[in-house]
């Protein structure tokens, strides 16, 4: 790795840290601002993209060397205000209040100044060193709107650097202007609200001032004031009389205003941007506005019509790169890769070939896992991301989505599921709430992946027709519903509707997007490969050692008596944990032939199909569903998903019986 | 929130999924669940902000709404509970 001097941690884990830097700069800003593309300005490759600690919110850090001298930039998540609505604010707070970095940049979109001030007010009541990084102030002026940076600064006391970071334009001044930041340390100057609201502040920072907080006084009076739970529970033991203080004076605010004490402070922080914003900002072309491409575009994006015909043609068109184009590629890279040693699994003769081909197998998986279909998926996600595309498809499905308790935004994990379920379920973390998240990745493995769609196809398309195994597609999103709206009604927890920006329409920075793509394939080949080469190498050998026997014998109730398939079948399953297209690839090992359909009755093979579509995630997704929600869940959406395709497969047997 | 909505109960204030596209009107208030009312607040739908209805989707869906220069989707329910006196009235 370039540039990561002796880090030892970032490339094996991919959750490590850039070590050795001189100073610490994060980067903070509403979504939406192109603050990705001032993180890739400012840093180079070496970026690390991985999760906050025991949090499933992403971390991005990268490295910027700037006159001999390393600094770390850590891109914290795109957030409109450091309230607790979600995990991305509570994280970001905390990283700038508890981890002190020398200095902050924080991004804002010109052409929506009000907004963004109203998030850079709350950094000031940090008390962090900043610079601000006016963005997109091209389109700002297409807009009609001029800004006073001049004006800006003084207000705010703060830097201010105009940039188009997405054409790299002003990034070096901002570099330097926070490099001159970083040195003095000033933090911003004070910037007082109403009387009312002030006057209380000051009373609460005069009963702090004898205990020792971590998080600056000023805040933490605000955030007292606003009644902030997390800041609520440090006080609970430590110095209850200052929650009581709190409360009488937040009390006393909301009887002026009549509104939540914390609604108060937000609009007082909304004014306050107001009035700057007021003061800046200048109309350079008056009359009525040209309609915007934003405004074109969306009348089909959201059309009644058009834009469902859009999202769905969009849809299709991902499903049809996994299920043509992608299982080519596929194809292709098993076949070169097969000239070193074969694909099938080796099951018998000297254990250190079963290994080394298990192994092998194990890693030819990955490889025609990653680059067929999951790299290129990335990348057309990243693209629609980028293009403010997604967020129409979120809107246009919403509505549907909405009953399994979701909102649009899932339909992303949902489709990425169809590639592998692997970064699906990483993608979940767009969900708000935790419940929202759990209950999204639950569905997700139910979905099938492209290793699974290999069974289908090899079973049931090859050996009954091409109508049964789209049935199981089609019964397979039933599946999903039905259990979605059930885990809905019986797990507890709060869901939140659909409530997000819409970003205008642009085109996509190459740049922007294929780091993304890249940094986010890299964290997940560091959970494929190892699932794969240790798992095929290990079910390999444990058969042909004659370990699994006793498990396949164990499981010949269920797998015999329930389900109605061949002795072996127990098997397969178990080879089919490590990856799906196992339990195919096994099948025609052991029975020395590829001709399914003299071994197995059409009734067996759509119970096998349906079964391995719906029995266990996989080892990588399990690892995966670990890392994010904690072996807990893991493994209660693994029992689960045994269940379900247990009682299915059970009952598609007893009722496909009855007619084939 | 209660006695606040009594205290309005005279100004004709209508919930804003009840405005017409490219109609405007300014916020009275909002209700509903405590984190939702914050996380609109902090988007910038606060009282007496002007804001417009930019498209309803059909069947009940999310519907967008201009505050602030930024567009902002929102499912059904949660818009219901923003309450708006319309341009025009008095």
């Amino acid at each position: 790795m370039i540039g990561c001097g002796d880090c030892k941690t970032c490339h094996s884990s991919g959750k490590g840290s850039i070590k050795n830097v001189d100073y610490i700069i994060a980067l903070a800003g509403n979504a939406n601002v192109g603050k990705s593309s001032v993180f890739n300005q400012l840093t180079g490759v070496d970026q690390i993209i991985g999760n906050w600690p025991g949090k499933t919110v992403e971390r991005a850090e990268g490295l910027l060397l700037h006159k001999g001298q390393r600094i770390k930039i850590v891109d914290l998540p795109g957030i409109y205000s450091f309230s607790t609505y979600s995990m991305e604010e509570i994280v970001s707070r905390d990283f700038i209040a508890l981890e002190k970095p020398d200095a902050v940049v924080n991004v804002i979109d010109a052409s929506a100044l009000e907004r963004n001030l109203f998030f850079t007010l709350q950094l000031i009541e940090l008390n962090v060193p900043l610079v601000i990084a006016l963005n997109q102030t091209d389109l700002m002026e297409k807009k009609g709107l001029s800004i006073d940076i001049k004006k800006l600064e003084e207000a705010l006391g703060v830097p201010v650097v105009s940039t188009v970071a997405i054409k790299g334009k002003g990034i070096l001044q901002l570099t330097e202007r926070a490099m001159e930041i970083l040195k003095d340390k000033k933090p911003p100057k004070i910037l007082k609200y109403g009387m009312e609201i002030e006057q209380r502040v000051e009373k609460l920072v005069a009963a702090l001032g004898k205990l020792d907080m971590e998080y600056p006084p000023r805040w933490l009076a605000i955030k007292l004031l606003e009644k902030d739970t997390e800041i609520e529970k440090l006080f609970e033991k430590v110095a209850p009389k200052i929650l009581e203080l709190a409360a009488t004076l937040a009390a006393e605010i909301e009887q002026i205003h009549g509104e939540t004490s914390s609604i108060v402070i937000s609009g007082e922080r909304y004014h306050k941007s107001d009035m700057f914003a007021c003061a800046v900002l200048k109309t350079t072309r008056f009359g009525p506005q040209k309609r915007s491409l934003t405004e074109t575009l969306d009348d089909i994006a959201l059309h009644p019509i058009l834009g469902y015909v859009a999202a769905v043609s969009v849809i299709g068109g991902l499903l049809a790169w996994t299920l043509i184009v992608g299982a080519q590629i596929s194809t292709y890279l098993q076949n070169i890769l097969s000239l070193l040693e074969q694909y099938e699994p080796v099951i018998s003769g000297p254990i250190q070939s079963i290994i080394w081909n298990g192994a092998f197998t194990g890693f030819v998986a990955g490889v025609t896992l990653i680059i067929p279909y999951v790299l290129p998926f990335y990348f057309i996600l990243a693209v629609l991301e980028d293009s403010g595309y997604l967020t129409r498809i979120a809107v246009m499905l919403d509505r549907g989505l909405h009953k399994l308790g979701l909102h649009g935004k899932a339909i992303i994990p949902a489709i990425l599921g169809y590639g592998c379920n692997v970064p699906a379920i990483y993608s979940c973390r767009i969900m708000e709430t935790p419940k929202q998240k759990a209950i999204l990745a639950y569905l997700v493995t139910m979905v099938p992946c492209t290793a699974r769609t290999v069974v289908i196809l090899g079973l049931v398309a090859t050996f009954v027709n091409v109508w049964w195994a789209l049935a199981l597609y089609v019964f397979d999103i039933l599946v999903i519903l039905v259990l979605g709206r059930i885990a809905f009604k019986a797990m507890p927890g709060e869901a939140v509707g659909l409530l997000m920006e819409m970003p205008d329409y642009h085109v996509p920075s190459a740049k922007v997007i294929l780091k993304q793509t890249w940094a986010r394939v890299k964290s997940l080949l560091v959970i494929v490969f190892p699932a794969y080469i240790v798992g095929s190498a290990a079910v390999q050998a444990l058969y042909s050692l004659g370990v699994l026997n006793p498990i396949n014998a164990a499981l010949t109730p269920v797998t015999v008596g329930w389900l109605g398939l061949p002795a072996i079948a127990g098997i397969l399953l178990i080879f089919g944990i490590v990856r799906k297209e196992m339990t195919v690839l096994t099948l025609a090992v052991i029975f020395h032939t590829t001709n399914f359909g003299s071994i197995m009755t059409p009734v067996q093979l759509i119970v096998l199909a349906l079964v391995s579509m719906l029995y266990i995630p996989c080892l990588a997704t399990i690892f995966t569903l670990e890392a994010e929600f904690g072996w807990k869940k893991a493994i209660i959406i693994t029992v689960a998903d045994c269940g379900t395709a247990i009682i299915l497969g059970g009952l598609a047997l007893r009722l496909l019986s009855l007619f084939m | 929130m209660q006695k606040y909505k009594r205290h309005h109960a005279n100004s004709d204030f209508i919930s804003i999924t009840k405005l017409k596209p490219f109609q405007k009107g300014f916020i009275a208030f909002l209700s509903g669940n405590r984190k939702i009312v914050q996380r609109l607040s902090d988007l910038g739908l606060i009282r007496k902000t002007e804001v417009e209805v930019i498209r309803k989707t059909p069947l009940g869906g999310p519907i967008e709404v201009l505050v602030r220069r930024t567009t902002i989707a929102m499912a059904r329910d949660i818009a219901e509970n923003i309450f708006v006196v319309p341009v025009g009235a008095k």
